[in-house]
């Protein structure tokens, strides 16, 4: 494997900005192949939304808010999912500082998604059916998984991939804002920022660093999650 | 040297005065190690369920092996179609498998300690049950790990997870409690396995010597030749001490590594540290409420009423209830301190437990683990019932399966995000998969006790040589010279 | 110096130890007499040597064997794939604490149950002397001695009540049963290893389709595309439409021909056979094969269908547009227009 320089890769969002379309789901399905349930499936629990909006609602009515909290894998450091895999599917990589699963390894114990405290992660209780002209979308560059398997969201591993073999071969570094993936690249109100926090000058260490906004998803279990949220309005409500 | 009469133990003089041989009928009718029978007479009584088997048995050997058929036929559906036939759902991933695994893993405790721990202690009601403790525990176990199995996304894979060398060019992870458990269970159903053969060496001799035919010829091969001379006696000895006191912490072990799959995680009530201990004291529990079935079972259905007696029952109930005891400790700790401490996700699942929709399940295992017990099994009377025995110890066993329900489909419902709370439905095929590895349990050991002998007629023989009774005063009290 | 071996059969401990001093008297050592019996008796009660017994050594060294292997498991794995999970060290400590306990009582368990097998010499190929009525209560004793001395031996046990006197019975006759069996044991066993290894091993192999290695999302495992309906979403590139010709066909002329047939021998050859007709050398490799060019089926498409299949693939054939430029794949369809049959 081709040396790639170590990176910091973290997820911002501002819950401000987010309107709670859902655009950021849509993307994450068409690029990573993730399969649409059926309505039955939907019903006993077990949609597949990578990254997911949660949705709460705050408020009597008449002045009810909902709040919109997208939820996707935090790639934690210290990731509670990544010891208790008994076949080495999940494991961390050092270098890009993500959480990595290894889908042709995995033979479905489910005992990272019990130890997730986010329960990102989703397992492939059937065999994945795309039906009619939806093969046609699929992306070749990510396993289409068969049943029995768990997958979650990867920060688009294989767009960052690309991106850094291309640096690679161009002889340069890797640009800011080169590699999104794909909910980031979809968000209209650019309420989702990818980006290397080990670089201080990225769009998002200027927008995370000394933000008195900024917050961890339930920091205090101490699993160092990557993803970085700033508060919405009216910051004496917590989300 | 004097030379005695040479009379046989069981041919030993009454007492002469009328009191005394009262007091001896007495004693003879109540402790089997005072009660020496021709031994050619207790054989009879050992193989007669290898001889001849009723109408009865038959029927039940059928439906039970129905019902495991059902629960391949299930199994094999499940592979073909995916997980997705079951209830299992986001968040509860894990639900009635891993409940059977841990509830059959239980159950299987009880047998090694009563045949390791109690003769480690020289408790000497255990010589005529301590092969029937011993039996449940391994076929207890090996359904057990038939679970691991079942549950797999990718069951036929399952082969990943042995540590030997391959050509995948990887090794599992023993980071994973889940390699902890396998560890462990093999070592424990493998030494179990060995435990009980070794002690069964004698017993085989025996059906050896009186059995004819192709019967002997089989017997003649698994005894392995064995005599009964002094070096063979020592050797099984040493054998048996090693295992002895090497089983007792795999026991401990075992089922505390089990509970490490739940304390491990993260989630709200599994992230106990008193789960190992609360776990171990579960199962022995569990394992005594089963061994107790097997036991009130063997005796009515094999006619057993020479080997098994009110003071085992009687045993077996104190044990029963101590556990209980020490089980109710356990769990308030358990109870205790999320409730003292209000954490958010606690508090929900709490609350669930006593007013929600777990409810039922919550009441009902503290009735049956804890009321019932404590309520009746004071009483000497009520222990040697045996259709009370039973009544309380398939309480304590669905009492101890609702206790696991409960850790595992009902606390995985609830979690720290509010969105990621939901149900376990229970559909159709784990519920075959379940009612089948019961009936395998009771299909192996039915059909283990036609062709082994389910009590360890050496064990009692030796215990009879070695007990007598002593005049103290005006009494004749049993005594027993210890044999080392 | 013949020697017999006699076997007394009483039910008292004292009858037996009364006998063992007589015997002593006579001059036979303790290591020519066994007791048999169906339950232990203490050495002391019947006044002989406390045998000696290496299992509990051989239980050590077999708890050793576990240490080992339990190191091997957990840090031997660990330092052999240091991958990294969920922040912990590459070899941390408490689990290799749990898994070095329960490989040492694995080890310690399994060598001593396989050294009271061989301490004991079991299975017993060989016959030795025996009475089945020592498992009806009675106890055993069995002298071996010189022959002379054998009437003075039986006048000892009847003095001791003994019930029956038992004669040389083993010959050190092997049992041929047991062996068979025993041997016949080993071979299946080893024969189910052997079988499993060519298995785990995969020098025989079950092709079993759950790989994820075919995937549904490589483009060119599909067929060609469908045309879009009428008024629909414009797409990129040529498109098959009703009555409609693909864009710019070259005409069929001798120089067309010749290209075509250049190209045909780059790109197309190596599949579809140098005479087109699906027969070349990896053409076994494919399931379906390569198109018989030359056939009717071919042959009747039109040339925009063709046109098509060279740009976008068709089945396992993969798209040669990168490799025929526009005007280069109508050379080729021109030079297999002229290898109709």
């Amino acid at each position: 494997m081709a040396e790639f320089p170590t990176r910091k890769w973290q997820m911002m969002v501002d819950l401000d900005k987010c309107t709670g379309c859902g655009a950021c789901v849509v993307a994450c399905h068409a690029e990573n192949n993730v399969p649409i349930q059926t309505e039955q499936e939907t019903v006993r629990g077990r949609s597949m939304h990578w990254i997911r909006i949660e949705r709460y609602w705050e408020g009597e009515w008449p002045d009810v808010k909902a709040r919109y909290l997208p939820v996707m894998c935090q790639q934690c450091e210290n990731a509670p999912c990544e010891p208790v895999c008994p076949v080495y599917a999940t494991v961390h990589s050092e270098r890009e500082n993500l959480n990595l699963q290894v889908y042709n390894r995995c033979v479905g114990t489910r005992y990272c998604q019990n130890n997730d405290p986010y329960k990102v992660r989703f397992f492939n209780w059937f065999d994945p059916q795309f039906e009619g002209l939806l093969i046609n979308q699929l992306n070749p560059d990510v396993t289409v998984r068969t049943a029995g398997v768990m997958e979650k969201c990867t920060f688009c591993v294989q767009r960052i991939r690309r991106g850094e073999e291309k640096a690679l071969v161009e002889h340069r570094d890797l640009k800011d804002g080169e590699v999104t993936p794909a909910c980031v690249q979809a968000c209209p109100s650019e309420a989702l920022v990818f980006g290397d926090l080990n670089d201080p000058n990225s769009k998002i260490s200027q927008l995370t660093q000394n933000n008195q906004r900024n917050f961890r998803l339930l920091d205090e279990l101490g699993t160092k999650p990557q993803a970085i949220y700033l508060k919405a309005g009216q910051s004496n409500v917590q989300v | 040297m004097a030379v005695s009469k040479d009379v046989p133990l069981w041919q030993q003089p009454v007492p002469e005065s009328a009191e005394e041989a009262a007091q001896m009928e007495h004693h003879r009718r109540v402790r089997l190690t005072l009660d020496p029978v021709a031994p050619v007479q207790a054989q009879q009584m050992i193989m007669e369920p290898m001889r001849r088997q009723t109408l009865r048995f038959y029927v039940i050997f059928v439906i039970l092996f129905g019902l495991v058929i059902t629960e391949l036929i299930t199994w094999v559906y499940q592979m073909w179609w995916g997980l997705g036939v079951t209830g299992l759902t986001r968040p509860t991933m894990w639900a009635v498998y891993i409940v059977n695994f841990v509830y059959f893993i239980g159950i299987g405790h009880a047998g090694t300690f009563i045949s390791a721990a109690l003769r480690a202690l020289k408790v000497e009601y255990r010589r005529p049950i301590s092969r029937a403790a011993e039996i449940v525990t391994v076929f207890a176990l090996a359904t057990a790990g038939t679970f691991p199995i079942i549950h797999l996304g990718r069951s036929w894979k399952f082969y990943w997870l042995l540590p030997y060398p391959n050509e995948r060019q990887i090794w599992p992870s023993y980071h994973s409690p889940l390699l902890w458990d396998l560890t462990a269970i093999l070592t424990y159903l493998s030494c179990s396995i060995l435990f009980a053969y070794i002690a069964m060496l004698p017993d085989l001799a025996m059906l050896r010597d009186r059995s004819t035919g192709r019967w002997r010829l089989f017997y003649r091969i698994l005894a392995l030749g064995w005599r009964g001379s002094e070096q063979e006696w020592h050797n099984q000895e040493t054998a048996l001490n090693v295992f002895t006191y090497a089983i007792i912490p795999v026991m401990f072990s075992v089922h505390t590594i089990v509970s490490w799959d739940f304390a491990m995680a993260l989630q709200p009530g599994w992230h106990s540290t008193v789960f190992g201990p609360y776990f171990v004291i579960g199962a022995l529990f569990s394992g005594a409420g089963a061994v107790i079935l097997a036991l009130i079972l063997l005796k009515k259905t094999l006619h057993l009423d020479y080997f098994l007696r009110d003071e085992h029952f009687n045993g077996m109930g104190i044990f029963l209830l101590l556990l209980s005891m020490a089980w109710a400790y356990f769990y308030f700790n358990d109870y205790l301190a999320p409730w003292y401490g209000k954490a958010p996700a606690d508090v929900v699942l709490y609350n669930q437990l006593s007013h929600g929709y777990a409810a039922p399940f919550w009441y009902t295992m503290l009735f049956a683990n804890i009321v019932l017990p404590w309520a009746t099994l004071w009483s000497r009377k009520i222990r040697t019932n045996l259709g009370a025995m039973f009544f309380i110890a398939l309480m304590v066993n669905v009492g101890m399966y609702i206790e696991r329900v409960i850790i595992i489909p009902i606390s995985l419902g609830v979690n720290e995000l509010p969105y990621d709370w939901g149900r376990y439905p229970l559909r159709l095929p784990e519920t075959l998969i379940t009612i089948g590895a019961f009936s395998l349990v009771g299909f192996l050991y039915i059909l283990f006790t036609r062709f082994f002998p389910i009590i360890p007629y050496w064990e009692v023989f030796e215990g009879q040589i070695v007990h007598k009774v002593q005049r103290i005063g005006k009494a004749l009290i049993p005594a027993r010279s210890e044999p080392d | 110096m013949a020697e017999v071996q006699l076997l007394g059969l009483f039910y008292q401990p004292e009858s037996v130890a009364g006998a063992l001093d007589r015997l002593r008297a006579l001059g036979i050592t303790d290591d020519k007499m066994t007791v048999l019996s169906m339950a232990p008796y203490r050495p002391e009660m019947l006044g002989r040597p406390k045998p000696k017994g290496r299992v509990g050594r051989i239980a050590l060294f077999g708890a050793l064997f576990g240490v080992a292997l339990g190191l091997f498991l957990s840090v031997g794995i660990w330092l052999l794939y240091p991958l990294h999970q969920g922040g912990q060290p590459v070899v941390p400590i408490p689990p290799t604490l749990i898994v070095l306990f329960e490989c040492t009582m694995l080890g310690t368990m399994w060598s001593s149950f396989f050294g009271m097998l061989g301490e004991n010499r079991f299975p017993k190929f060989r016959k030795t002397i025996y009475d089945p009525r020592i498992t009806e209560g009675f106890i055993g004793l069995a002298v071996e001695a010189d022959r002379s001395l054998s009437d003075n031996i039986e006048s000892i046990f009847w003095d001791h009540g003994a019930h029956d006197i038992v004669h040389d019975q083993a010959a050190e006759k092997t049992d041929p049963k047991q062996r068979a069996f025993w041997l016949s044991v080993g071979g299946v066993l080893i024969a189910l290893t052997v079988i499993l290894g060519l298995f785990v091993y995969d020098i025989i192999r079950i092709p079993f389709p759950t790989n994820m290695a075919n995937q549904e999302s490589i483009a060119y495992l599909q067929g060609p595309r469908l045309a879009a309906p009428p008024d629909a979403v414009p797409v990129q590139g040529p498109v098959l439409i009703d009555g409609q010709p693909a864009t710019d066909p070259v005409p069929s002329s001798p120089d067309s021909i010749q290209r075509g047939k250049v190209l045909f021998g780059y790109s197309c050859q190596v599949c579809h056979g140098p005479n087109a007709d699906g027969k070349s050398p990896i053409a076994g490799f494919f399931n379906p094969p390569p198109a018989d060019l030359t056939s009717p089926q071919v042959q009747q498409l039109t040339d925009q269908e063709i046109y098509l299949v060279i740009t976008n693939g068709f089945g396992l054939m993969p798209s040669e547009a990168e490799v025929l430029g526009r005007e280069e794949r109508w050379d080729v369809i021109n030079y297999i227009r002229t290898l109709k049959k």
